[in-house]
Parts: C-alpha cells; sequence; structure tokens
C-alpha cells in the first residue's frame, strides 16, 4: 500500500515531472526562475494550490459523474481553481508581504495555470482513488519545485557564464529549459524497476 | 431539462460558496493599507506615463509616502507638486521642465521618402527600420510614419508637410514614451535650463561630405565650424554629427550663423501653466 502511494508521488516528480516532461506551466515556469527565493516561494505556492485543488475537484467530479455532467469538467474546476489562487493571493499579502511582490502578476496567473487544471484533470482521468489523487497532487506540486529550484541554478549559471549578446535573455533561457527536459528523459522507466509496479 | 437545471444549479453552488468564503476571507485577512494612498493617487493626473521612473500612478503614490519627493510628475507639473507637498507636510522642491524634440528636420526631396516610395509593408517606422535595405539616404533621420505620433497620449507631436515628426512644446509634458519608440533614437527629452531659448542640433546624420548633401539638405556635415565658434566649449561633434550640452548652452546663436547647412535651431520652451491641453 505504502508502496503504491509512493510509486505515485515519485513518479510524478520524476517520470511525469509536470514542466520538464509535460511542459505544462512554463509560464511561471520561466517567468520566476530569475531568483531562488521567488523560485521557492512559486513552487510551494503552486504545490500547495494543487493539493488543495485535487481536494475539491475530486469530489466535484464525482457528484458530476453521477449526474453525468461530465461536460461541465473544465468550468467547474476552473471555478475552483480561481477561488483557491484569490484565497491563497489574500492570504499571502497578509502574511507574506515580500514574497507576494516578488511573485507579482504570477501569482494571480496560476489561476489559468494548466499545470494546476492539469492535474485536477490528469488525475481523475488516471482513476485514482482520493488519497491516491491527493499524492498525486503532492508528487505533481513538488516535480514543479523541483524544476524550479534545478532551473533557477541552471540560469544563473548560464547567465555567468556569458553567453553570446544575440542569445542573452529569452534564448537562452529557452535553450537551457529544452536540456534541463531532455536530462529528465533519463527517469523514463526508473520508477518500474525501483516499486515494481 | 433536468440536465439543464441541474448544471446551473452544480455551478451556481460552487460559485456561491467560493464567493462566501472569498468575501470572509477577504475581511478576515485584510492588510492594513495607509489611508493617504487614495488621497496622493487622487491628486495626481492618473497618466500612468511613467515619466516618474515609478510603475504608474499608485506606484509614485507609494514612493511618495515612503518619502520620495514629490516633484518628480510630469503631466502634473508644479501644480501636482505644491498639491501633494502641502497634504504630505514636505517641500515641494523645484519641478524639472522637460520636452522632447525629434532630432530631425529632414526636407521633402530627401532621400528616405523616395525610398519610402517603393515599399509597401505596414505603415510603421519600426517595421520599416527591421527591413534590411541598403540605402543612399540618411539612415538617422525621421522616416516619417509616425510610430511616435500614435503613442504620444497628449497628441503633442504631428507629422509636419515633409513627413517628419514635430513635438509641440505647448502640449508635451515631457513623459518620454516616444523616445522609446522612434527606432532611430532621434527623440530625446530635454532639460529646461534658466536660458529661454537654447541652441540644438537637429540631425543625427552620420553620413559625410556629398553623400550627406545628396541624402538630406538639412544635414549636420560634422564641419566643427560651430565648435570653434562657441564661447562656451559646450559643443562636440561625434561621429560626424554635433551634440550641444543644452544645460551649458548660453542662448548666444553664434552656431546658427556659422553653420553652412543650418542644421542648428533654436529650441523654445513652454512653462507648464501655459500649457495647452489637447
Amino acid at each position: 500500500m505504502m508502496a503504491q502511494y509512493a510509486s505515485i508521488l515519485f513518479s510524478m516528480i520524476l517520470v511525469n515531472n509536470f514542466v520538464l516532461v509535460k511542459f505544462l506551466g512554463i509560464c511561471p515556469f520561466l517567468g520566476v526562475s530569475r531568483k531562488l527565493d521567488s523560485a521557492v516561494g512559486m513552487g510551494a505556492a503552486v504545490t500547495l494550490v494543487m493539493v488543495l485543488a485535487i481536494a475539491v475537484t475530486w469530489p466535484i467530479q464525482q457528484l458530476l459523474v453521477a449526474w453525468g455532467l461530465d461536460y461541465l469538467q473544465t468550468i467547474a474546476f476552473i471555478l475552483v481553481i480561481a477561488t483557491l489562487v484569490q484565497l491563497l493571493e489574500m492570504a499571502m499579502r497578509r502574511y507574506l508581504p515580500s514574497l507576494h511582490a516578488a511573485l507579482g502578476v504570477f501569482l494571480p496567473l496560476i489561476t489559468t495555470n494548466c499545470a494546476v487544471l492539469g492535474v485536477a484533470i490528469l488525475t481523475v482521468d488516471e482513476g485514482y482513488t482520493y488519497p491516491e489523487a491527493l499524492v498525486a497532487g503532492l508528487g505533481a506540486g513538488l516535480g514543479f519545485l523541483l524544476a524550479m529550484v534545478l532551473f533557477c541554478g541552471v540560469r544563473r549559471r548560464v547567465e555567468e557564464a556569458e553567453p553570446p549578446e544575440a542569445f542573452r535573455g529569452m534564448p537562452i533561457t529557452l535553450i537551457s529549459a529544452a536540456i534541463t527536459a531532455m536530462s529528465f528523459m533519463g527517469f523514463s522507466g526508473v520508477i518500474d524497476h525501483l516499486f515494481g509496479a | 431539462m433536468n440536465s439543464v437545471v441541474l448544471s446551473v444549479l452544480l455551478l451556481s453552488a460552487i460559485g456561491l460558496v467560493g464567493s462566501v468564503v472569498l468575501v470572509s476571507a477577504s475581511k478576515a485577512l485584510a492588510v492594513q493599507e495607509d489611508e493617504r494612498l487614495g488621497e496622493v493617487v487622487a491628486m495626481l493626473p492618473g497618466a500612468n506615463c511613467g515619466s516618474c521612473g515609478y510603475p504608474g500612478c499608485e506606484g509614485y503614490a507609494r514612493a511618495m509616502l515612503d518619502g520620495a519627493p514629490v516633484n518628480s510628475c510630469g503631466p502634473g507639473g508644479p501644480d501636482a507638486a505644491k498639491r501633494l507637498a502641502a497634504y504630505l507636510g514636505v517641500d515641494a522642491g523645484d519641478v524639472v521642465v522637460k520636452r522632447a524634440i525629434v532630432a530631425c528636420r529632414g526636407t521633402a526631396d530627401r532621400v528616405v521618402l523616395q525610398e519610402r516610395a517603393v515599399y509597401h509593408g505596414a505603415h510603421s517606422c519600426r517595421t520599416y527600420a527591421t527591413m534590411g535595405h541598403l540605402s543612399d539616404g540618411c539612415t538617422d533621420g525621421c522616416i516619417g510614419y509616425g510610430d511616435c505620433m500614435a503613442t504620444c497620449p497628449y497628441g503633442a507631436i504631428t507629422l509636419n508637410k515633409n513627413d517628419v515628426a514635430v513635438v509641440d512644446p505647448a502640449v508635451c509634458i515631457g513623459c518620454g514614451l516616444c523616445t522609446t519608440i522612434c527606432p532611430r533614437h532621434l527623440i530625446s527629452l530635454v532639460e529646461k535650463s534658466d536660458v529661454a531659448e537654447v541652441s540644438f542640433v537637429l540631425c543625427h546624420n552620420t553620413l559625410t561630405g556629398k553623400r550627406a548633401k545628396d541624402a538630406c539638405a538639412n544635414t549636420c556635415l560634422g564641419c566643427k565650424r560651430c565648435v570653434k565658434v562657441c564661447p562656451q566649449h559646450c559643443i562636440e561633434v561625434v561621429d560626424n554629427v554635433a551634440h550641444i550640452d543644452v544645460s551649458k548652452c548660453v542662448g548666444c546663436k553664434v552656431c546658427m550663423g556659422v553653420c553652412p547647412a543650418g542644421a542648428i535651431y533654436p529650441l523654445a520652451w513652454v512653462s507648464p501653466s501655459e500649457r495647452r491641453k489637447s
């Protein structure tokens, strides 16, 4: 039983990493990864929103299926996620004003972040039970956090290496994102061997 | 029918629960804001032009509450500075009057206009400037499609009969939005000094000799005659173009007399209180 949860958790973090393997949530990934503390803050915020979103959307999905309203999935999920992000923003403005200022416009943008909606829909599609879905959400969020932190380091090294002028800024960032994403392809199959699932 | 009612009910219920949660959260998590903020924002013109160097009028208002000088607002001018100073109980200070100036006085037969005639792309200086083409003309002069004119929120820039952008000093508030839009970097902000009318070189043409003359009759040739006669030694020729340090110019206009091309013009000021609203 524990092995199954661990398998889901680590497969979400490494094998099915939302940013680097599924290419969801690229916008904050490129936008807030310049400084380590805002990258960690963004990762933590997205993790929290993902777990909370699944905690609410999973029961709603059961309701939608029971009433034969599956087609409302996207709009109902977006409604829930928007509320949660707004709530998080208020809380952050109150208790973590410096982080709130550092994240800026990217915080309300979690609302339309495909990674959050993606994790809500994908866990439903996988047919996970409620605790499994929560673990998957946590894994997806931690995977996002890991990608943000790793990429923040990559970016810092790249900027110090003084790339040619034509590549400076976004171009070299996109190239290094592609190479970081390729390195994550090496993880495919690792989980199956580790947990024998 | 049933599913219609159900779906409306379900989504309304989610929305209702969400709004109740948000309303109670906004009450519980309300942040104490300086109550003066709203009043200070109301005293600013609300142009959000960014000439003060802060992100929008609200950003500047926050900065002022934290002790930033109150005289940085271009559109508001001395009036706004006085009101803000009275409200915040600080010294108003001197407001630096600025205006934009387009450093080109192109002629009607300049080569750029002839080359423009065979260009069929978008009607935009920036698009035109990104097209790679060999040119016999001046590649530093006004293209004349009026990108700056479209950017100016106050309508201070017009195109004259030669298709050269001209800033009306009676309207320009010196926000500097146009300075970043010109692909030829012709527009700059000039700060008013104590002199009523200073001299200013209205040309950026780096070509020399016959090529420069053929490209445009009003070109600075970089001959340095103005450098030799200037009593203040405030003129410098860089890349075949004369530049006048406006802060040192005393407005003697000797340079205008000796310029063989007539590229130096007087730069007039209109004080903020006499500005026209456009």
